[in-house]
C-alpha cells in the first residue's frame, strides 16, 4: 500500500466546511502521537489520551465551523494546544499538578460549565425525534451552519423548508426532552 | 403577568446567545413576569443542549469507530517505515542471492576456473564451460590415448577442479594407464609444449569415481523376431561387454516381462562408451558416431539396444533415446519399450 498524499490544513478546513468527517480522523492521525507524548508525560494512560484527543477534535470542528473561523496555526499546533488545555482542566479537577505552560486557549475551550448528559440519555431522547431531526439539529446547533447550508447538507429545497423543519424538530425535542430529563440533570 | 405571546425563535435567540445585551436584559424582566415565558425558555434550552450534546457524541464515536486502534504513523513516519521496510527487503533478497551463488563461487574458488577467466558466473554457465571442457578432454584424449583422466573430481566440496594454465601443470600431475591397463600416477619433471590439460594426481577418487572406457554390445532388434516367441541370449565376450554381464533379455525376465522374453538380441557392434560422474550430478549423453559419452548412469544397469536403426539406453527398467549429436542431452525415458512399438 502507498501511502497516500498528506492533507494541507487547507483541505482539511475545506473538508469540514463541507461536512466531511474523514477530516477529523486525518486529523487524529496527524496530532494524536503528539498529544500521546504530552498527557503520558503528565501522568495520564492511553484511554486519557484517547478520550482528549477526541474532546480537542469535537472542539476543533466546531470552532472550525464558525463563520469567523480564522486558522492563523497549523492544525497540529491548535489541536495540541486545545488537548493541552483540556487535560490540564482534568488534572486540576483531580487536583493533581502539572508543569502546563500558559496557553491563550479561549475559556470556552478550557472549562465546560455545562454537566454532560449520560448518552443513553441523550440517544433515547433523539431516537424519538427521527433521523432527519437529529441531523438537522445537530447541523445547525453544535456545528453552527447556518441555514443555507443545512439545507444543502440534508438535501431540502431551500433554507425556508430548512428552517419550518428545524422549529418543527426544536418543537418535538422539547416535548421530548420535558418527558425524560430532568432540569437537574443539566447544569449551566 | 404575561406581556405577550411566548416566540420560539425570540426564545431561541436568547438561549443561543444571539440577541444583543438590551434585548436580552428585556427578555430577562419578561421571564420574571411570566412563568410560562420562563419555562418554555428552558425547556427549549435544555432540548438544544440536549441536541448539541448529542452531536458532540456523534462525532466522537465517529472518530472511535474510524480512527486507528492503536498508534498512527504520519505520512512521513509510514515512509521512513516503507523506506526500512524496503531497504531490509532488499537486503534479504541480495543475501538469498550471495548465498544462492556462493556455490559456485565455492566452486570457482576451490579449483574451477572458467575459460574466459573470470571468477563468478551462474550454474548455467558454469556447466556451460564444463562441457567445453569435456570437449577439450576429448580432443585431447584423441591425441595422447593414454590419458584417461583428466579432471579431479574434488567430493568433499561437491566440485570439480580444472585446469588450463601452465603456471599450474608445474605442480600437476597425470594418470595415465600402463600396458597391463592399470593406473599410474606419473609426475612431469616439465611441461611439455602442448600438453596444456592435464589432472592433479588423486588415485582413489579417479578409482571409484571415474570409468575407465566401457564398449558395450550394440544389438538389432528385429520386429519379426518377436513373433518367432523363442529367446536367444547374445554370446558374451569379457572384451566386448563389460558393463552388464546379462544380455537385455535376461534383465527383462528379472522384471518378470514376458513379452521381453521373445526378444531376440544379436551383438551388432562394438561402441565406445564413457561413463562419467559429474559433481553437480548432471545426467545426460553426447553421442555421435565414435563414443557415446554418459552422464549419470549407473554402469552396473546398463544396456545399449538399437531398433530399426535408433540407439536406446535400457537402464533401471527405462528406455531412452539416444539422439546422434555433437552436443549435450537430457535423458527422456520413452513412455513403451522401443522392442513394443
Amino acid at each position: 500500500m502507498q501511502p497516500s498524499k498528506p492533507l494541507t490544513d487547507q483541505d482539511l478546513l475545506a473538508m469540514m466546511k463541507t461536512g466531511n468527517q474523514q477530516a477529523l480522523i486525518e486529523l487524529y492521525k496527524m496530532c494524536y502521537e503528539s498529544v500521546r507524548n504530552y498527557i503520558l508525560k503528565n501522568n495520564g494512560s492511553d484511554d486519557d489520551v484517547k478520550d482528549t484527543v477526541q474532546d480537542a477534535l469535537v472542539i476543533t470542528w466546531q470552532k472550525s465551523l464558525q463563520p469567523d473561523f480564522e486558522l492563523t496555526a497549523k492544525y497540529t499546533t491548535y489541536i495540541y494546544s486545545v488537548a493541552k488545555n483540556l487535560w490540564w482542566n482534568k488534572l486540576r479537577k483531580m487536583n493533581r499538578e502539572t508543569g502546563l505552560d500558559d496557553l491563550a486557549i479561549e475559556p470556552s475551550e478550557q472549562e465546560s460549565e455545562t454537566k454532560k448528559i449520560d448518552y443513553k440519555i441523550l440517544k433515547n431522547c433523539m431516537d424519538e425525534i427521527g433521523d432527519t431531526c437529529k441531523k438537522l439539529l445537530g447541523y445547525f446547533y453544535f456545528d453552527g451552519y447556518n441555514m443555507n447550508e443545512v439545507a444543502k447538507l440534508m438535501e431540502f429545497a431551500n433554507s425556508d423548508t430548512a428552517k419550518a423543519k428545524k422549529y418543527q424538530c426544536l418543537k418535538k425535542l422539547e416535548v421530548v426532552v420535558k418527558s425524560k430529563i430532568r432540569k437537574e440533570d443539566i447544569l449551566y | 403577568m404575561e406581556s405577550k405571546e411566548p416566540n420560539i425563535e425570540e426564545i431561541e435567540k436568547y438561549v443561543t446567545g444571539q440577541m444583543s445585551a438590551f434585548d436580552a436584559g428585556l427578555f430577562e424582566v419578561r421571564m420574571s413576569n411570566d412563568e410560562i415565558l420562563r419555562e418554555q425558555t428552558e425547556s427549549l434550552r435544555m432540548a438544544i443542549e440536549v441536541s448539541k450534546q448529542y452531536r458532540a457524541h456523534e462525532l466522537k464515536l465517529y472518530i472511535q469507530k474510524h480512527a486507528p486502534k492503536e498508534y498512527k504513523n504520519t505520512f512521513w513516519q509510514t515512509t521512513i517505515i516503507y523506506a526500512v521496510a524496503a531497504s531490509l527487503v532488499l537486503l534479504s533478497v541480495s543475501y538469498g542471492i550471495l548465498l544462492y551463488f556462493d556455490k559456485d563461487l565455492k566452486q570457482v574458488a576451490q579449483g574451477v576456473k572458467l575459460k574466459d577467466g573470470s571468477k563468478h558466473d551462474s550454474p548455467s554457465r558454469l556447466n556451460r564451460n564444463r562441457e567445453f571442457n569435456k570437449n577439450e578432454i576429448d580432443s585431447i584424449r584423441e591425441i595422447d590415448n593414454n590419458v584417461i583422466a583428466t579432471e579431479k573430481p574434488d567430493f568433499a566440496n561437491d566440485s570439480m577442479a580444472i585446469y588450463d594454465s601452465k603456471a599450474e601443470l608445474a605442480n600437476t600431475t597425470t594418470v595415465s594407464k600402463d600396458m597391463a591397463g592399470k593406473m599410474v600416477e606419473d609426475v612431469p619433471a616439465s611441461v611439455e609444449a602442448g600438453d596444456n590439460f592435464k589432472v592433479q594426481s588423486d588415485e582413489l577418487v579417479l578409482d571409484t569415481n571415474i570409468t575407465t572406457y566401457f564398449a558395450m554390445e550394440v544389438v538389432n532388434l528385429e520386429k519379426k523376431a518377436l513373433k518367432k516367441k523363442s529367446m536367444t541370449l547374445p554370446q558374451q565376450s569379457n572384451n566386448t561387454y563389460k558393463g552388464n554381464n546379462q544380455s537385455p533379455s535376461s534383465n527383462r525376465a528379472d522384471n518378470n516381462n514376458e513379452s521381453d522374453k521373445s526378444i531376440e538380441y544379436k551383438p551388432q557392434q562394438m561402441l565406445n562408451v564413457e561413463f562419467w560422474k559429474s559433481p553437480v550430478n548432471y545426467k545426460g549423453y553426447r553421442y555421435n558416431t565414435k563414443k557415446l559419452i554418459v552422464y549419470g548412469m549407473k554402469t552396473s544397469d546398463f544396456t545399449l539396444i538399437k531398433v530399426k536403426g535408433v540407439l536406446y539406453i535400457k537402464s533401471a527398467g527405462f528406455y531412452y533415446k539416444i539422439e546422434e549429436n555433437d552436443r549435450f542431452n537430457n535423458f527422456w525415458p520413452e513412455a513403451i519399450s522401443p522392442a513394443e512399438e
